[in-house]
């Protein structure tokens, strides 16, 4: 059941803003990469920004960082509009990642982050690269140039080169994207602590049980438009609850439903004795209970809660434009097989 | 600008191009050695070993130091440290002009001494005042010419690009737009030509060469560079970056 609107949602909203988009359009020639975006950063929060390809999330963080002009509405970066006095300064206090890591391949790590910390007017940050690169856990090719390094290597420099300097926001395009999984963890756990070092984080993500993991908000935005915001709670209580999967003997499995239908609930049946359920339950007990008392044993029993790809897929994809694919491959694939 | 300071001492292009111009006033310097310098007054060895090759090398790092931020895809990642592009911009060119200068004038002076010592040692006079002149007329030509590299690799926004447009610029079609009838009198090289034989007070190997037209040439050298600066940096700063 999908109960998530496809109006905008804007749910609770803390009261510092790092960064704001305040109906923010985005044209290039006849194309709109962004559409009337509003939408805040919180301090001390992980934000995620999710959309499908070319929903215009990186158009809009450009927009943000002063790389690019926004055609009407506008945004502000710690306070500050692009082009305003306090602008530059605003910006320094924000490191990013944008559509991966910007390095200079024939450059070592060290000199890469020399190099930004030059640029971002850092005194004395010789400590701090190093301690960043051991952070990330690049300490021990640290002095060997980045141009071979796999692009995990690059991403961790990336993510180095953000932190660098102590920013109050970083905004990360794809950050734990060419990580192997044990790299994935590492970099999501170290994302989830940034806020208690006073760093804000916007990350955008395909990945969206990593920003499920690591994000307090997330905004989801669809062709340039926003389409829901709100803590990761909100979100997915804005989905509604799939109800509860149980599981008994596959002998008991009719039986089981019988009992839950007289309960009062709707059970459909999933295989392999499995049963969807779904009613007003407020507690699993309501469940066990039934089917105990009628002699039926749960070998499991589990609240089938919706997860943010299912909000993500339910607010971004386009039905239309499904239908069509499907009719598009269906012929192809009937071919294949 | 102590980060562009930092990308000219860690990357190696620059290194290279300082290696490859130092090489080439050394070869220059045998080649006079073992084949005879010429008529002094001409100076041929100072300036392919000076001139010619300093100049390459001026608009290699012209063009490189902005260009290298379109290869390495670096841009956005030094407009998100300092937002100003203008900032960027003067910091780059001031690198690029104080390099050149540096090596200019490091490469005339070592080498003007040598150059003489060899003329000399052929029976020919190749004063080392000469040449140190003929030094600041190249120190002139190579500012421009990196200027202008800095400026075509930021109209292409591209390294390579920008690296090859300015070399064909300085060495093919500026030379042609010269020789054209009245038009060649505007073109860039002959205006430095010009103002080359003004301050290093030689006919450069042309002993037909008319007196230079100063005020012309240095009007039609600030109209060329005013015209590649102003379109090049009004684009980078009010358009989009990518």
């Amino acid at each position: 059941m999908c109960c998530a609107s496809r109006a905008a949602t804007v749910l609770s909203m803390p009261s510092t803003h790092l960064a704001t988009f305040d109906g923010l359009v985005k044209r290039y020639g006849d194309t709109t990469a962004v559409e009337g975006l509003s939408l805040s950063v919180p301090e001390g929060t992980v934000c995620g920004l999710l959309g499908p390809n070319g929903a215009g999330k990186t158009t809009a963080i450009r927009v943000l960082l002063g790389l690019a002009t926004a055609t009407e509405g506008s945004t502000t970066l710690l306070g500050e509009h692009p082009g305003s006095a306090g602008f530059a300064a605003a910006v320094r206090q924000v490191g990013t990642l944008i559509e991966g890591p910007a390095i200079y391949a024939r450059a070592t790590p060290r000199q890469n982050m020399q190099i930004e910390a030059s640029a971002r007017k850092l005194r004395g940050a010789g400590g701090q690269i190093d301690e960043l690169l051991a952070l990330v856990g690049l300490a021990h090719r640290a002095d060997t140039r980045t141009g071979a390094f796999s692009l995990g290597m690059k991403q961790r420099l990336g993510l180095a080169l953000a932190l660098l300097g102590g920013p109050r926001l970083v905004v990360l395009d794809e950050p734990t994207n060419g990580l192997d999984p044990a790299g994935i963890v590492e970099i999501r756990e170290l994302i989830k602590r940034l806020p208690a070092r006073g760093t804000s984080v916007l990350v955008c993500s395909h990945l969206l049980a990593e920003v499920e993991l690591m994000c307090h908000r997330a905004t989801i935005i669809r062709r340039g438009r926003l389409v829901a915001e709100g803590t990761i709670e909100e979100l997915l209580a804005s989905y509604g609850s799939s109800g509860f999967v149980t599981r008994v003997h596959a002998d008991d499995c009719d039986r089981a439903a019988d009992v839950l239908v007289r309960a009062g609930f709707a059970a459909t049946a999933l295989g392999e004795g499995g049963l969807g359920i779904t009613g007003a339950i407020d507690d699993g007990d309501q469940i066990s209970r039934p089917l105990a008392e009628a002699g039926i044993f749960v070998s499991e029993l589990r609240a089938d809660r919706a997860d943010l790809e299912q909000v993500f897929l339910s607010l971004t994809t386009d039905h239309d434009d499904a239908d069509h694919l499907d009719a598009a491959l269906l012929p192809q694939l009937e071919t294949i097989s | 600008m102590t980060a562009e300071l930092r990308k000219l001492l860690a990357l190696p292009t620059p290194r290279w191009t300082l290696v490859a111009t130092v090489a080439g006033v050394v070869i220059a310097a045998v080649v006079a050695a073992l084949a005879g310098p010429g008529k002094g007054p001409d100076m041929a060895p100072v300036q392919i070993g000076v001139g010619l090759v300093t100049s390459v090398g001026a608009i290699v790092l012209g063009a490189w130091m902005m260009g290298v931020e379109y290869g390495q895809k670096t841009l956005r990642r030094a407009l998100s440290a300092d937002p100003s592009r203008m900032r960027l911009l003067l910091a780059k060119l001031g690198i690029v002009l104080g390099t050149v200068t540096v090596v200019t004038v490091v490469l005339s002076a070592a080498s003007a001494p040598v150059f003489s010592a060899i003329a000399s040692a052929h029976g020919t006079s190749m004063p080392v005042a000469d040449s140190l002149q003929y030094g600041l007329a190249a120190l002139f030509n190579n500012l421009v010419y990196a200027t202008v590299a800095f400026t075509l690799a930021l109209v292409t926004r591209s390294m390579a690009g920008g690296m090859a447009l300015a070399l064909v610029f300085a060495f093919v079609i500026d030379n042609l737009l010269g020789a054209i009838p009245v038009v060649g009198d505007y073109a860039l090289s002959a205006a430095i030509i010009d103002l080359m034989r003004s301050i290093s007070g030689s006919k450069l190997g042309d002993a037909s060469a008319s007196d230079p037209n100063v005020l012309r040439a240095i009007g039609v050298t600030a109209v060329w560079l005013v015209a590649l600066v102003g379109v090049s940096v009004t684009r980078f700063t009010r358009t989009d970056i990518e």
